[in-house]
């Protein structure tokens, strides 16, 4: 083998040693980037949310004297998810404050004037809009997070992968899901 | 040279005469058995083909939509390709005539529609469509439902259905050995948190995040109610494919899939991605 030729294959294989490496962390740099963007995807949507909490208690406060400890959790629950910042401490107060919200409206239910009040309706209608975008944000917050994770896993990823851990899943029970599906038999 | 063919023709009918009269009536019997099995047998199919025309046009005219039945076989429109002095069909002196107006229309929304200068110059045959419905149903959906017929014969059904909201473009097709044998090797693709329907389907796509405002819980649940299809979406239309095979209920199937599928794109969705004037 001539010197030209051994100076070629050390050459071709220092600039793969250097090329790949550099791939991996740009591509992990870019998974995080976008872990971290669906993040605030779903801060934004939760966000929303809480601002549109106060206006549904103040609405519902005159109907639903006998309630008011429901509507205490739920003012209290706001507060600390609008304090929260980790995927931890949002997890912890979305698993309250979801079925929380869900009981309020249960029960109004057995208060016809405030089913009547038009505001209601509104802030109801307004609210399962939220809670379709909060369901949506944190699917696409999963899927990425999968992304990530499953490429530190996988070989050649994790040989890059340096100290980089899993991201945790954002996981609650999703009310979106638990609605019932309509079936219709019509053609 | 015309004497000897004549000789030998004549020579041909005296042997089956002769053959007839040595072996008696009962070949005659089986010969004529035979022609009448073979009439029947083209008669039945034509029947059948009868039967399932009109299943299909019951389908469509429950539906509201006209039928057109028969088939129009086209040559593809090369007018604004560059390549147009190169088509077999030209240089033969044989004008392109334009393609099927109903594959022209969908040309550029699916790639099954795809058709190119150079697949002329390859020298394929011109795909066509087929027993065309088409029609708006009684949520003001517009439909086009037909068959599409490729060079290799193949026949596809396909049900597309117009969109009340902007589409992101992806694909939903069974999977296969070869889409798990190339996600074992590292092939991206969508996942959903539903891993049966992640092991039934192969999603493609551009834009994962708005792909998920739409596949929700609710549409999971009701896609995997249901045989697996090739499922594509374009931003103005949604698209089923079926095999040629299909009967009317399979197409009446799929057509409450799509319709319920329109159905459950959430309210934020619509409000954010939908068209103007649409329910």
């Amino acid at each position: 083998m001539t010197l030209p030729i051994l100076i070629g294959i050390v050459v071709v294989f220092a600039l793969i040693a250097i090329v790949v490496p550099i791939k991996f962390m740009n591509m992990f740099v870019q998974l995080d980037k976008v872990c971290e963007e669906s993040w605030s995807g779903i801060d934004i949507v939760l966000r929303r949310r809480y601002d549109l909490i106060p206006n549904l208690v103040s609405t519902v406060k005159g109907y639903m004297d006998h309630e008011k400890s429901v509507l205490e959790q739920i003012s209290k629950l706001r507060e600390q998810g609008v304090q929260s910042r980790s995927v931890d401490q949002v997890m912890d107060v979305e698993k309250q404050l979801a079925p929380a919200l869900a009981n309020l409206f249960a029960r109004a239910e057995a208060y016809p004037e405030l089913k009547a009040s038009a505001a209601f309706t509104e802030l109801q209608r307004e609210l399962v809009d939220t809670e379709d975008r909060v369901a949506a944000a944190r699917r696409i917050y999963n899927n990425n997070v999968r992304e990530f994770n499953t490429a530190i896993a996988m070989f050649p990823g994790s040989v890059f992968a340096g100290g980089r851990k899993d991201k945790p899943f954002f996981e609650i029970d999703d009310p979106v899901a638990r609605r019932p599906v309509t079936v219709s038999f019509s053609s | 040279m015309w004497s000897v063919t004549l000789f030998c023709g004549q020579l041909r009918i005296e042997r089956a005469a002769d053959w007839l009269i040595h072996n008696g009536s009962s070949n005659i019997f089986w010969i004529v058995v035979a022609i009448l099995g073979f009439v029947g047998s083209l008669k039945t199919r034509d029947a059948l083909r009868k039967g399932r025309s009109d299943e299909f046009t019951m389908f469509a005219f429950n539906k509201g939509f006209s039928f057109d039945r028969g088939g129009e076989r086209v040559a593809p429109m090369m007018t604004h390709d560059p390549l147009l002095g190169l088509a077999s069909d030209s240089l033969l002196g044989f004008a392109s005539r334009p393609l099927h107006p109903i594959l022209e229309e969908f040309r550029f929304d699916f790639r099954r529609f795809e058709w190119n200068a150079m697949s002329e110059v390859r020298d394929e045959t011109p795909p066509y469509a087929q027993s065309i419905m088409r029609g708006r149903d009684a949520d003001g959906v517009n439909w086009a439902i037909f068959q599409h017929v490729r060079q290799n014969s193949s026949v596809t059904w396909c049900l597309i259905a117009e969109s009340p909201v902007l589409l992101p473009i992806f694909s939903m097709t069974p999977e296969t050995a070869a889409d798990r044998a190339a996600k074992s090797l590292g092939k991206r693709e969508l996942q959903v948190e539903n891993q049966a329907f992640n092991n039934r389907y192969f999603i493609e796509t551009e834009e994962p995040d708005r792909v998920l405002h739409l596949l929700h819980p609710q549409a999971i649940d009701r896609l995997m109610y249901l045989i697996p299809a090739e499922w594509e979406f374009s931003p103005r239309y949604i698209m089923v494919c079926l095999p040629g095979t299909a009967s009317s209920q399979n197409l009446e199937t799929y057509y409450n899939a799509i319709k319920n599928f329109i159905r459950l794109i959430p309210g934020y969705y619509r409000k954010d991605f939908g068209f103007p004037n649409q329910t």
